[in-house]
């Protein structure tokens, strides 16, 4: 940026040097009578002079070209309104130096004043051509081709050859002379037939572009017969010379007729676009709308924004006299209805006659140019519309709403527009999606954050630690098949010697299991405190369980009381997995064989009378297993059932074991009978040793 | 899961194949209160295809025993496999439920 400015500084400069010089050329040849005579005192070669006027014109367009190069923005007529203030002040000028030859002063009068005169006005001139030729070298190549700056790049380049050209002493009528000029002045011509910008202004710029351009093509066709005028003067009043004549000046003349072509070519092409101007300022008007809709989807989360910018940008892209837009849900449930210009009731009409005449206005997008001629069109009752555009809103298959756009004429709608309405829809339906994955994001995250807390919750319901005697192991272990699960176990000090332990599993799995989980985790904790037997403990747990389980939801328990003092235990099942018991005396291992119903099938008192209490005498080193149906019933690869003829054969190998060990053992042969999939159902172990 | 009813007289016969779980269940519940809706005298489930049910389906039968009680509707189940009826013999709904061996018994008893 720096450079720039120094090289600008360097122009500007120059080219005051190069005028200066020049100045003074020309006043001290006037001095010497005008004549250049080789013989007169005051000749000086005029090399010199042109050497200088040509310098002062290159550095003066140099200046121009990179200043005008930094111009920012694409506002045409901001770039036209410089050139033309350049070019009115430099009007203004000339006109009041050239007043100052009309003063009736002597001095004023003479050749060398006059000279003088037209040499500073020849700044102005040059000055003027050198702006407005850069102003409208930017309008040429405004969406440039590299095609249209190469032939540009080569006018200029021709521009300066012709400049240094016209340095020497050439025959103005020479033929060559002639063919070179004019075919630069068709260069030009053509160039100036690049005029893309005059599509982007509006009504209103196109009047004031035209206005200005004719009057910069009047302010050119002054400064031209300015200069003829002068030259006129040089033959008809001998004691008036020109001692530079830059009418003859070939650069000047082909820049001359450059901006004259271009003013008047693009003066005829914005009055002839004029009409037209509507549709690109309707056009912008669709690109506009794009961006905001486009904006909208990133910066927009409430989804009902987006319905209003869909509704409105419809509305005024294609004009509509009304319009109605429609939303559903996921599960395709009605959840917005937004209408303008058109009452609720009318659209639903609208939407029952597209039905009667078997349109699905949910699939596709419709135009119906007069609805007066279809079937039922009586039924209606004073409906404005009469020429209705629907288009339905999706996104790869979900189906998200309609929208409707209606016009109080018949053929209302122009059809060009229908594909520009659709990509809105289109970009609509995109960010409609697009917030309600988001939202879906988030509420799955809180779900998961919920379901982490439940699941310690769950974890806590659990013992931490199980009551231990002094003559009896116990240890278990739980796992639920989601993140919380329905199992349950738990053991309870009764009394001294006397210890209760429970092991349940509430029918389902997942949340709705362990809600029902820490329900019969409260029974228990209130049932157990007294000694009962356990099939007393099960009817009471059943009429309790009975009024908070709903209908299809059932709980499975085995009960146990185990007396130490004694060497008892005391048992009911309440439709749970028959208890595995390991008789050391014996040697053996046997499901106990007990009746028994779950709990909450039978919700009155008739349930007492299917389950029993069952007493049993224990030795040391008997190994009782308690365990939930997620055991016998896991699955293998192809589908088959753990059973219970397994879990007895692990459970039995298994025998000398700690209770800690054999529930590990367990699990380790379930788990790899499963192949380690995903567990369809909770499982639990419970086991009880005596020592 | 697969299912298919038919009526024959005022019996309602339901068919059932393949696993009941946690989904197919609601298709099992909704046969049976259709059943009830008809106003039959007798709902036979035929469970010769049944291969496993799992709590959720053992769900749906026992929140109609109360129900059937009071309107006096029988429901019988027949043609269960040895492995079914034992999920059926240890939650006891075998003491409370009609479960016999095939169609004829179901009619007959």
């Amino acid at each position: 940026m720096n450079s720039k400015q120094n090289i600008l500084r360097l122009y500007l400069s120059g080219s005051i040097f190069s005028w200066l010089v020049f100045f003074v050329i020309t006043f001290y040849s006037s001095l010497g009578g005008g004549f250049d005579h080789p013989f007169s005192s005051a000749y000086i070669s005029p090399f010199y002079r042109d050497a200088s006027l040509n310098l002062f014109i290159l550095l003066t367009f140099l200046y121009f070209k990179l200043k005008t190069e930094s111009i920012p923005g694409t506002n045409f007529n901001d770039l036209i309104w410089d050139g033309f203030i350049t070019a009115t002040l430099m009007t203004v000028a000339l006109v009041l130096n050239q007043q100052l030859g009309y003063l009736n002063i002597d001095v004023f009068k003479h050749v060398l004043f006059k000279n003088t005169i037209y040499a500073v006005n020849g700044v102005f001139i040059i000055i003027f051509l050198g702006k407005i030729f850069f102003v409208f070298k930017r309008l040429v190549l405004y969406q440039k081709s590299k095609g249209l700056l190469f032939a540009w790049n080569t006018y200029e380049v021709l521009l300066l050859i012709c400049l240094i050209i016209s340095h020497f002493e050439i025959d103005h009528f020479h033929l060559n002379t002639i063919v070179f000029v004019s075919s630069l002045g068709i260069y030009g011509l053509i160039l100036s037939l690049n005029m893309k910008w005059i599509a982007y202004l509006n009504f209103k710029q196109k009047l004031k572009g035209a206005l200005l351009l004719l009057i910069l093509l009047f302010i050119t066709a002054t400064f031209v017969h300015y200069l003829y005028k002068n030259s006129h003067m040089i033959s008809k009043q001998e004691n008036l010379f020109l001692v530079n004549d830059i009418s003859q000046h070939f650069f000047i003349i082909i820049i001359f007729i450059f901006i004259t072509f271009y003013c008047i070519s693009s003066i005829l092409v914005i009055l002839f676009n004029l009409p037209t101007s509507s549709v690109f300022e309707q056009k912008l008007g669709e690109v506009f709308n794009f961006q905001k809709l486009a904006q909208s989807i990133r910066t927009t989360k409430d989804e009902h924004e987006i319905y209003d910018i869909l509704l409105e940008i419809s509305v005024s892209t294609s004009l509509a006299d009304g319009a109605w837009l429609e939303i559903a849900d996921r599960q395709r449930n009605y959840k917005a209805f937004l209408h303008h210009d058109i009452e609720k009731y009318d659209a639903f009409e609208l939407k029952k006659l597209f039905k009667r005449n078997h349109t699905d206005i949910k699939s596709n997008y419709h135009y119906f140019s007069n609805i007066k001629k279809m079937r039922d069109y009586d039924r209606l009752s004073d409906n404005p519309a009469k020429s209705v555009l629907t288009f339905p809103l999706y996104t790869s298959n979900n189906y998200i709403g309609v929208l409707g756009l209606i016009k109080h004429i018949p053929d209302g709608f122009n059809t060009e527009l229908i594909d520009v309405i659709k990509s809105f829809v289109g970009q609509a339906s995109v960010s409609i999606e697009n917030s309600r994955l988001l939202n879906e994001a988030i509420s799955t995250e809180r779900y998961k954050e919920e379901l982490k807390i439940a699941k310690t919750v769950q974890e806590n319901l659990l013992p931490k630690k199980l009551t231990f005697g002094k003559d009896i192991l116990i240890s278990a272990m739980s796992q639920p098949a989601d993140d919380v699960g329905g199992d349950y176990y738990d053991t309870f000090n009764i009394q001294d010697d006397v210890i209760g332990v429970v092991i349940g599993d509430v029918s389902g799995h997942g949340t709705s299991a362990a809600f029902n989980m820490a329900q019969v985790k409260g029974v228990f904790q209130g049932l157990m405190q007294q000694h009962s037997s356990p099939a007393k403990i099960l009817s009471m747990a059943n009429s309790a369980l009975s009024n908070c389980l709903n209908s299809q939801s059932f709980v499975t328990l085995t009960v146990l009381v185990i007396d130490l003092k004694n060497g008892r235990i005391n048992m009911a099942r309440g439709g749970h997995c028959p208890t595995l018991y390991y008789d050391q005396e014996k040697n053996t291992t046997s499901y106990f064989d007990l009746k028994g119903l779950g709990l909450g099938i039978l919700r009155d008192s008739s349930y007492a009378q299917f389950v029993q209490s069952f007493t049993y005498e224990y030795k040391p080193n008997d190994v009782i297993l308690l365990y939930t149906d997620g055991i016998v019933e896991a699955k293998d690869l192809e589908h088959n059932e753990y059973g219970y003829e397994r879990l007895k054969s692990v459970f039995e190998k298994n025998i000398q074991f700690e209770p800690k060990n054999i529930i590990d053992k367990i699990r380790d042969d379930v788990l790899e009978f499963n192949g380690n999939q995903k567990l369809d159902d909770d499982f639990t172990i419970l086991s009880i040793k005596f020592v | 899961m697969e299912i298919t009813a038919v009526t024959e007289n005022r019996n309602y016969i339901i068919q059932i194949h393949g696993d009941v779980d946690a989904s197919s269940s609601i298709h099992v519940d909704q046969e049976v209160r259709k059943a009830m809706e008809e106003k039959v005298d007798h709902i036979l489930i035929d469970c010769a295809g049944l291969n496993y049910i799992s709590s959720a389906g053992l769900g749906v039968f026992m929140s109609y025993i109360q129900e059937l009680k009071q309107k006096s509707i029988r429901l019988s189940l027949y043609g269960m496999s040895e492995k079914v009826f034992k999920v059926f013999e240890i939650l006891g709904l075998h003491n409370i439920m009609t479960i016999v061996a095939n169609k004829e018994e179901a009619l007959a008893g």
